[in-house]
């Protein structure tokens, strides 16, 4: 049987994180220490993502986590990538973790190469995807990050598999947990709000939203920023990455 | 109901047993190529086959098997302590205690006509082993599950944790070992949410058998004067 061969610290922060996941206090606590733990891995970035729930696909939609760059998830939804992302059927099909490379090569479609070479460019990185089975009757991923080129052996993979599984299961738990902080907004974004937060999750500019909403750039600006502020976050891509993750916008997907 | 099986059960439970061997040769041999012992009966045995063992069954009406696992203490052997020790974080020694049981060789067959009901009698099943478990001091179980099936694990039984890194199968796959603390609490919060309100565990007293009581009949008896009349009057 083949037993991990991590230096004694990487062995001790991977361990630590799988024998006290399921104590942590917050979804905070839980990011900080899974961050931490698959850092030592090599990992640069995690991102939790729900691909199916009770049976019903989903838009891959990141629910928590981070590690993506400023405007992907914009740009992924404006072109639509998800029809031609092989890494979702993929996810559905397989028990195992595969990389971005893996899915890369399973595309017929050109639409395919596209996305991942703009992927690989925009991420300067390849992804392990870990599917997660058993959490709301459907299929997650967790995305995690890491060096271009670098090639996991079967103990990284499984170890990583089993860091995401934790995360993902009891990163769930608090989403679902009486008295969690409610996915609700304190203040509900107005009819026109949402509308410009949907523009901008497809990558639209101020000008532009203005111009397909026939109002003025400032207006247009205007319900950006108030958007932002009610979803307390402080740039267009977090707008767009938070407003997917509440399940504001469900862009025309497949 | 749940049918536990022990040394002194084995002869009313044969046929279920040797379905259950059969079974477990088609899959854990079969299916997942796992090198591991057969017979000549078709089965799949191994050392933990023994007196010791103890056999969880979910049968259908007439008697078939649905569902079964072995538990067996573990204090002179165990797959997970002395075939996989990598899946163990520190001193195994320590997890060798009579109050720890070893789940193993879990067979998952048809447990319900919807969805609902699968996932409701999967929680009966593993309610019924955690009372079982509590009835004979045991204060937690242990053993091994596929990586990617830890999460479902973690749900299904609210208090597993790892006990260590995964391991890679020689056969391919990586499992990681775990262990469940039992207790009452984690049989109320399993009860709770998953609406299972009667004890489902039942241990046939062999002394006081009758006839009658065949697995098939005491289904029937179990599920009520229907079902055992139409049992055994049809």
């Amino acid at each position: 049987m083949g037993r991990a061969d991590f230096d004694d610290a990487t062995r001790a922060t991977v361990f630590r994180f799988l024998q006290e996941a399921q104590g942590l206090a917050t979804l905070d606590a839980l990011n900080a220490e899974f961050r931490a733990a698959v850092a030592a891995m090599g990992f640069t970035g995690a991102v939790y993502i729900r691909l199916s729930a009770d049976g019903r696909a989903l838009p891959p939609r990141p629910v928590f986590g981070e590690g993506a760059p400023e405007g992907w998830v914009e740009h992924y939804f404006a072109r639509n990538y998800a029809r031609y992302d092989t890494a979702i059927p993929m996810s559905f099909q397989s028990r195992e973790p595969f990389t971005w490379s893996d899915a890369a090569g399973r595309g017929m479609e050109k639409e395919t190469g596209t996305l991942f070479g703009e992927a690989f460019e925009w991420w300067g990185a390849d992804v392990l995807i870990c599917p997660v089975r058993g959490i709301n009757g459907g299929v997650s991923i967790v995305d995690l990050a890491m060096e271009k080129g670098r090639k996991l052996d079967e103990v990284e993979r499984s170890t990583a598999h089993a860091l995401a599984s934790l995360y993902a299961v009891v990163g769930e738990g608090f989403l679902e947990r009486p008295g969690a902080p409610s996915e609700e907004l304190e203040k509900p974004l107005s009819w026109r709000e949402a509308e410009c937060v949907y523009w901008v999750c497809l990558g639209k500019s101020d000008d532009e939203i203005g111009a397909i909403l026939s109002i003025s750039r400032k207006t247009a600006n205007h319900h950006v920023e108030s958007a932002k502020t009610k979803l307390g976050v402080a740039s267009r891509a977090s707008l767009a990455w938070r407003a997917f993750a509440l399940g504001l916008v469900q862009p025309p997907l497949f | 109901m749940i049918h536990v099986v022990t040394h002194a059960q084995r002869h009313i439970y044969a046929r279920q047993l040797t379905a259950m061997h059969r079974m477990r040769r088609e899959v854990f041999v079969g299916k997942r190529g796992w090198k591991l012992q057969t017979r000549e009966d078709g089965g799949e045995y191994d050392r933990g086959d023994d007196d010791k063992a103890i056999y969880f069954m979910m049968l259908d009406r007439d008697g078939g098997l649905q569902v079964s696992v072995r538990v067996r203490p573990v204090t002179d052997w165990s797959i997970l302590l002395d075939e996989m020790p990598g899946c163990v974080e520190g001193d195994v020694a320590a997890l060798r205690r009579p109050d720890i049981w070893e789940m193993a060789r879990h067979l998952a067959g048809q447990q319900g006509r919807s969805v609902g009901e699968a996932k409701r009698r999967a929680a009966e099943f593993r309610i019924a082993m955690l009372e079982a478990a509590l009835r004979k001091g045991v204060t937690r179980l242990i053993g091994s599950v596929d990586v990617g099936l830890l999460a479902h694990g973690i749900r299904a039984w609210l208090d597993l944790k790892p006990l260590g890194l995964p391991v890679v199968y020689p056969e391919g796959g990586a499992a990681v070992g775990y262990e469940i603390q039992v207790s009452e609490d984690l049989v109320h919060r399993l009860r709770r949410a998953h609406g299972v309100t009667r004890t489902s565990a039942f241990e046939l007293e062999v002394e006081t058998a009758t006839p009658w009581m065949t697995p098939a009949g005491l289904e029937a008896a179990f599920r009520g004067p229907a079902a055992y009349s139409e049992a055994f009057h049809a």
